[in-house]
């Protein structure tokens, strides 16, 4: 199975949109995709699907419930299918925002009884306990941008980055920032992580561009695309709640050529992003294709 | 380059593993605040068992049979543990910049001499445990910073 975070250490430089869209780039082609966000907020990738309608319920069970080891049902059950989109989701809910907390007290607790509790590990062990790597192809996870517990976690379960930048000052000073505490994570754990891909995103024009990849590529990333500012999509996908992919197939009266070529890239970096972990899609359709159908995910 | 590398990076969901390797029971991971460490330009090292595969004999460093416990590497490496497999306790301590190039030197050397990558902490265990052992050349590096002996 691959697995990759999508991780930013700004906010706004269209993480979430890009998660959503890769994750259907590789369900379309095939494979089987779990998207597991991080970040519980308004604009997170549970919203922009639409299927953070539990969110507040404090009744239900929730991934925290299972990171703290205290799951309330299968975590299966956790999973839904996104209707139309090709790939599943493990939805956000609002528990995230206490999970730094929740899995301190659960620290505490077993410290009392001599057990170790490694915080940072345990979607790691949530994932391997509950098999996910044998019915899945592609995990993505979501995490917030601030550093933290949630961060953390998904750098340990998924070992693999996918950078998402913005073209100014300020992005290049994240990544270089992200290196610093990569590189920490990397030693106190005991872990490589990989870059699969830097994505450098809303770029207005060609000047920004190729200074932006240029600076990039010195660092020694891959830049298979640069995503142009593609302002009235996104809105429209949060508008809908759906991925690029849905938006235009359904929802555009007709087909922009250079909205087309933005799906052509998610799917051209989805391709990268799996040559990179030498997995080969099974169904991989011609870039931008719009009839190529997402294949529904069946368990 | 220093730093995370550009490609793929550990592979803890390959179709033919069911690992327990990055489970580590004693792991303390207590502080949220990660301990920059001097060198971070250091690259993460090669997991314990990858070693044990790659080099069967060189792992065995006292290969006495009579010994009832294994060296600490042997047995880290046979029960697929991490780095801080047995240590519980952690030091943090704040060097001078020629001090960290000093402990690049040294890994580069050994890892010259053993033929083979070297976890900078395994090196910087064996390091303090000599210090620990010298206390004489120790002090004499106290003088060489300025303390005076009392002669």
């Amino acid at each position: 199975m691959l697995a990759y975070s999508v991780y930013s250490e700004a906010g706004g430089v269209g993480k979430t949109t890009l998660t959503a869209n890769l994750a259907a780039a590789h369900g379309r082609a095939g494979l089987d995709v779990l998207c597991v966000p991080l970040d519980p907020q308004d604009g997170d990738l549970s919203h922009l699907l639409g299927v953070d309608d539990e969110r507040a319920d404090g009744d239900v069970d929730t991934l925290v419930h299972h990171l703290v080891d205290r799951g309330q049902g299968d975590f299966r059950d956790l999973i839904r299918t996104v209707p139309g989109e090709g790939f599943d989701v493990l939805p956000e809910h609002n528990r995230l925002e206490d999970l730094g907390d929740a899995l301190r007290r659960e620290e505490d607790a077993r410290e009392d009884f001599g057990e170790s509790f490694p915080r940072w590990r345990q979607l790691q062990r949530v994932l391997r306990e509950n098999a996910v790597h044998e019915d899945y192809d592609v995990l993505l996870v979501d995490p917030p941008a601030s550093s933290g517990p949630a961060l953390y976690n998904a750098i340990d379960a998924t070992r693999n980055l996918v950078l998402p930048v913005e073209p100014t000052g300020k992005g290049q000073a994240s990544v270089a920032g992200l290196q610093d505490l990569v590189e920490n994570l990397e030693s106190q754990l005991d872990i490589s992580v990989g870059v699969l891909a830097a994505v450098p995103n809303r770029v207005k024009g060609t000047r920004d561009q190729s200074a932006v990849v240029e600076e990039i590529e010195a660092m020694g990333y891959d830049v298979p695309e640069v995503l142009g500012d593609r302002a009235s999509l996104l809105e429209g996908c949060w508008r809908q709640h759906c991925t690029a992919y849905t938006y235009i197939r359904d929802h555009r009266d007709r087909e922009r050529d250079y909205e087309l070529e933005t799906l052509a890239q998610f799917d051209r970096l989805a391709r990268h992003i799996e040559s990179q972990a030498g997995i080969e899609a099974p169904t991989p359709p011609e870039p931008g294709d719009l009839d190529h159908r997402a294949t529904e995910v069946t368990r | 380059m220093a730093g995370m590398k550009s490609g793929t990076g550990d592979d803890l969901w390959g179709d033919d593993t069911d690992q327990e390797a990055e489970e580590d029971g004693r792991r303390d991971d207590r502080d949220d605040a990660v301990d920059g460490d001097t060198d971070s330009a250091e690259r993460s090292e090669q997991e314990p068992s990858d070693a044990l595969a790659t080099d069967d004999g060189s792992e065995r460093i006292d290969a006495d049979s009579s010994r009832d416990a294994m060296p600490l590497v042997v047995e880290r490496a046979v029960r697929d543990e991490g780095i801080q497999f047995r240590r519980d306790d952690r030091l943090t301590f704040f060097v001078r910049s020629e001090v960290a190039a000093g402990e690049r030197d040294l890994v580069s050397t050994l890892e010259n001499e053993l033929d083979r990558d070297l976890p900078k902490m395994d090196v910087r265990e064996a390091a303090y445990q000599v210090a620990q052992e010298q206390p004489q050349a120790v002090l004499q590096k106290l003088v060489e910073m300025g303390y005076e002996h009392p002669d």
